[in-house]
């Protein structure tokens, strides 16, 4: 999945450069609500389909995509704040 | 294509690693900056000694607070006994109540023999049931079979035992009899029923049949030693026809139930509905 999502990204413009450090994945995942960080470090770390970690979650396939989406949404949200606050000002 | 189909497509893809990262979500990564972050991040390192215990640690205690005591399963004899009990109960009841008459018309050759065959079956159906209950158990004789072997078995033992007379109203008498057994057939399968609820049987129509037999040869015990009418043709017709008709509710009833568990929304729905 990711080596795929690597070629994607372009190296990056001038405009994108981080002000910090990249955080580790385990870092940015900390701040999302409980929910979302199980679903997205199954999804993730665990390497689960869907459909295993709906099982281990005692949810269903519906349920995990969305909260995988919320997750993502609030990464972006989190993402953005570290970029423009710096690397210690993004966390809430 | 926008932020939210890039999520789809990156949900897509962490659930099937065979699909592709489509084109058109790559060109709007290559131009969203919030996109490009994300997707960074989850190319970042993982740190999996801190996150996944800790999800584990939450599913696992998710999973023991849902965990219910359960009593251990009794073993097969224990089954076996209270079918045993049950159906003596029931046909001592039955004989209670209608009397004993052929067997003071029957020579004791008859009575004897037939009472064995009639024991020797019911004993084998329920020792079947029992086994039925305890998933895993060894079956010495198939339990599919079994029924169709011990019908065959009183059809020869009534044959050679007794006599084809010609008897006016045979339908008319057969018709009392059924009338007479299939009730206390019926009113054994209750207990029956309550007792199999105890095990795990697991295959509804082959117990359903099994249980309909032993229910019937209940009734069938009772007629045998009842009713003084010691033509062959009519205990064949109404006293074994009390069993054959119990077997085959039996196994409708059985039918009925796979069907209702192999239903989308049964008791054991095959996948979870996304």
């Amino acid at each position: 999945v990711h080596e795929i999502a690597m070629d994607v990204l372009p190296e990056p413009p001038a405009q994108f450069e981080r002000r910090g450090p990249i955080p580790a994945f385990g870092e940015l995942v900390a701040e999302l609500p409980d929910s979302q960080r199980e679903v997205l470090t199954l999804l993730k770390v665990g390497g689960l389909s869907l459909e295993e970690v709906a099982r281990a979650t005692s949810s269903t396939v519906g349920a995990v995509k969305q909260m995988a989406h919320r997750g993502y949404q609030r990464l972006r949200d989190l993402l953005e704040l570290r970029r423009e606050n710096g690397p210690n000002g993004g966390a809430q | 294509m926008n932020c939210h189909d890039v999520d789809r497509a990156l949900i897509e893809l962490a659930g099937s690693p065979a699909a592709a990262f489509p084109s058109q979500a790559q060109d709007h990564v290559r131009s969203c900056r919030r996109c490009q972050e994300l997707v960074g991040a989850l190319t970042l390192p993982m740190d999996e000694g801190a996150t996944l215990p800790a999800s584990l640690d939450r599913i696992e205690r998710r999973m023991v607070a849902d965990l219910r005591p359960v009593r251990p399963m009794t073993h097969w004899s224990g089954f076996f006994a209270v079918f045993a009990v049950v159906f003596g109960s029931f046909v001592a009841f039955g004989v209670y109540r209608m009397g004993a008459f052929a067997l003071a018309i029957m020579s004791p050759l008859q009575a004897w023999a037939i009472l064995s065959a009639l024991a020797i079956s019911s004993g084998l159906m329920a020792y079947s049931l029992a086994n039925q209950m305890v998933p895993g158990s060894r079956h010495r004789v198939p339990p599919q079979l079994l029924p169709g072997g011990i019908l065959i078995l009183l059809t020869v033992a009534i044959v050679i035992l007794f006599q084809f007379q010609h008897e006016r109203d045979f339908w008319a008498r057969n018709w009392g009899c059924i009338r007479a057994g299939a009730p206390i057939a019926a009113l054994a399968a209750v207990p029956f029923y309550l007792l199999l609820r105890r095990g795990a049987a697991l295959y509804p129509v082959i117990t359903g049949g099994a249980t309909g037999l032993l229910a019937g040869l209940v009734g069938t015990s009772v007629l045998e030693i009842h009713c003084p009418n010691l033509d062959a043709g009519h205990a064949l017709v109404s006293h074994l026809g009390v069993s054959i008709l119990s077997a085959l509710a039996g196994l409708g009833i059985g039918l009925i139930a796979e069907i209702i568990e192999r239903r989308p929304f049964g008791r054991f729905p095959k996948t979870r509905a996304e």
